[in-house]
């Protein structure tokens, strides 16, 4: 450097001397990259969790959605039994109950059949309004049980519906006690009762109704037609496949009572008898059951129930001010913390796995063009 | 070996190449020097400031962006930006050098020297002559008497029959004048940073 000051000439040596240590030891760039590094990988997990909890939620409230469906067309067998807590759960049933070789009479049980073929009715002949007269209830007797084979036993088509609904009617000023009454009567004209009722005040009220399944929308169109409809909602649930279920079963479950009865009459020794008693109390109390449970739904399909709430103009609806509690808003506050992490974790069990055939598809793309 | 590059070429290969910024620095050092040297009017600062500014120079080489600015444009970027931080505290900035690790230089007695032959004397003499010239008989005997004899305000008040309130303000208003008639003239650098 030609230059007569000695000092930049000093200052030239010591700049590059700094600069070649500079050069050797390179770790001061790092932690800017590494500082960089860490909020990208921050921003990305981030974007992850949340493009995780969006994906979550879409899937759960498909679901949803599916599990709406699904509950309106078919029967919910613990939904049934859940109710009504006189039928107990069946014991489960052993498989060889049949004893081959014995023949069964299973008259009783076709005689049976027959009469709950009669007494229910189909849906649609039921919305068609043609009342094919109620020879509901029993049947005369049939013929004998030999004639009939354990096939017809069960009914060719049984369209078992339990069909409930609710009703909200607004009655005007002052005809709030004539509605009730004509509600009550409106039970009765279509051959059916009263299961439950209760007022509030002078002005609002519920009741519930019980009518037969196949005089459903009839009653209630009357119902409708007391005042002025806010709200009205019905649901059929079908339970076809519930009533062959525990037809079936029922049918195991009588001949398997005979079958041990027999036995114990050709039993030798008391203890012998003993043992064929014990069991035979065992068949008949399933049996019991199962007639039990059969009672219930027959009932319930039998007769639709219709909850009407029932008040006067003016009056406030049941449910219209509930001041929200401090505690219920901590409970949706905790709920909805807990949907939201429930939707990630949900998203991320979708999101793995694409992002793992992402990546091994990426990966093979590059192998493949690293080849060629 | 960098003869033909240009100065944003060399910045941009002394990222990785430690004597293309040694190139850059042996084409600009003296300019920076004499341009630091005319607006502090003291050598020593100048030196710092020089060593200051290559210094910030070298380690925000990484920053310079060849758009077609010259390099010395963004060199001489910095420079302004010391010499306005000389100006406000009135001291030279050591970061840069104290991060890459440099040590203090001193100035020799034969560079202060050179370094104040690179200060056009004559002309910054007779700009302040000229200035001097147009100040009050007063302002510039309060202004004699205390910044070149460097007397207290005591001393001057006594000795031009005033208060010392009076003389300060002879002083003040002196200087200030006189700053503006240098600013103003033309040619002239100092005190300026353009």
């Amino acid at each position: 450097m030609d230059t007569k000051i000695g000092y930049l000439r000093e200052l030239r040596e010591d700049l590059l001397e700094a600069a070649w240590r500079e050069s050797l030891t390179p770790e001061r760039k790092r932690p800017k990259r590494r500082g960089v590094r860490r909020a990208f990988v921050g921003a990305l997990a981030a974007a992850t969790l949340t493009v995780a909890g969006v994906v979550g939620y879409v899937a759960t409230h498909q679901s949803d959605e599916m599990k709406r469906l699904d509950a309106g067309s078919a029967g919910s067998n613990a939904d049934l039994y859940a109710r009504d807590p006189s039928a107990a759960v069946p014991s489960a049933e052993p498989q060889s109950a049949k004893v081959p070789g014995l023949s069964y009479d299973s008259g009783d049980v076709a005689l049976r059949e027959q009469a709950v073929t009669n007494s229910n009715r189909t849906w649609s002949s039921a919305g068609a309004g043609a009342s094919q007269g109620n020879d509901s209830a029993q049947a005369g007797p049939a013929p004998s049980g030999s004639t009939t084979s354990s096939s017809a036993a069960l009914p060719a088509s049984i369209d078992n519906i339990i069909k409930t609904g609710s009703l909200s009617v607004v009655v005007p000023k002052g005809d709030f006690q004539s509605s009730l009454r004509a509600a009550n009567d409106v039970a009765a004209n279509y051959g059916g009762y009263v299961q439950a009722s209760s007022t509030t005040g002078t002005r609002s009220g519920r009741l519930t109704l019980r009518v037969p399944a196949d005089k459903y929308e009839a009653a209630l169109g009357d119902l409708q037609d007391l005042g002025r409809v806010e709200r009205e909602s019905s649901n059929g649930q079908d339970v076809t496949g519930t009533f062959i279920d525990l037809q079936a079963r029922l049918k195991i479950a009588e001949q398997r009572e005979t079958v041990v009865s027999r036995l114990m009459d050709r039993a030798n020794g008391i203890s012998q008898v003993l043992q064929y008693r014990n069991l035979l109390e065992d068949a008949q109390l399933n049996v019991e059951q199962l007639k039990g449970q059969l009672r219930v739904l027959r009932n319930r399909s039998s007769l639709g129930t219709i909850t009407l709430s029932l008040r006067e103009e003016g009056v406030a609806a049941e449910d219209a001010v509930s001041n929200p509690s401090i505690g219920s808003a901590l409970k949706h506050s905790l709920e909805g913390f807990l949907r939201v992490l429930f939707a990630v974790i949900v998203g991320l069990g979708y999101l793995i796995p694409i992002a793992a055939l992402a990546g091994a598809g990426w990966w093979l793309f590059r192998r493949v063009r690293r080849s060629v | 070996m960098y003869d033909g590059s240009t100065d944003g070429e060399l910045l941009v290969l002394s990222r990785e190449d430690p004597d293309a910024f040694g190139e850059f620095y042996e084409r600009h050092a003296e300019d920076v020097l004499r341009y630091f040297a005319r607006r502090t009017l003291d050598p020593t600062a100048a030196a710092e400031l020089t060593a200051e500014t290559f210094a910030e120079a070298f380690a925000s080489r990484s920053r310079f962006r060849d758009r077609g600015t010259a390099g010395s444009a963004w060199l001489f970027g910095i420079a302004r930006h010391q010499l306005s931080h000389y100006y406000r505290k009135g001291a030279v900035e050591a970061a840069a050098r104290n991060k890459l690790g440099m040590r203090h230089l001193e100035v020799s007695a034969q560079d202060y020297e050179r370094i104040e032959e690179l200060i056009d004397f004559e002309r910054v003499g007779r700009a302040i002559a000229h200035a001097m010239s147009t100040l009050s008989e007063e302002q510039r005997e309060a202004m004699t008497l205390r910044v070149v004899e460097g007397r207290s305000y005591e001393e001057v008040a006594r000795l031009l029959s005033c208060s010392e309130q009076t003389a300060r303000a002879r002083v003040s208003r002196g200087l200030r004048r006189l700053g503006k008639l240098i600013e103003a003239e033309p040619g002239l650098e100092i005190g300026r940073q353009a």
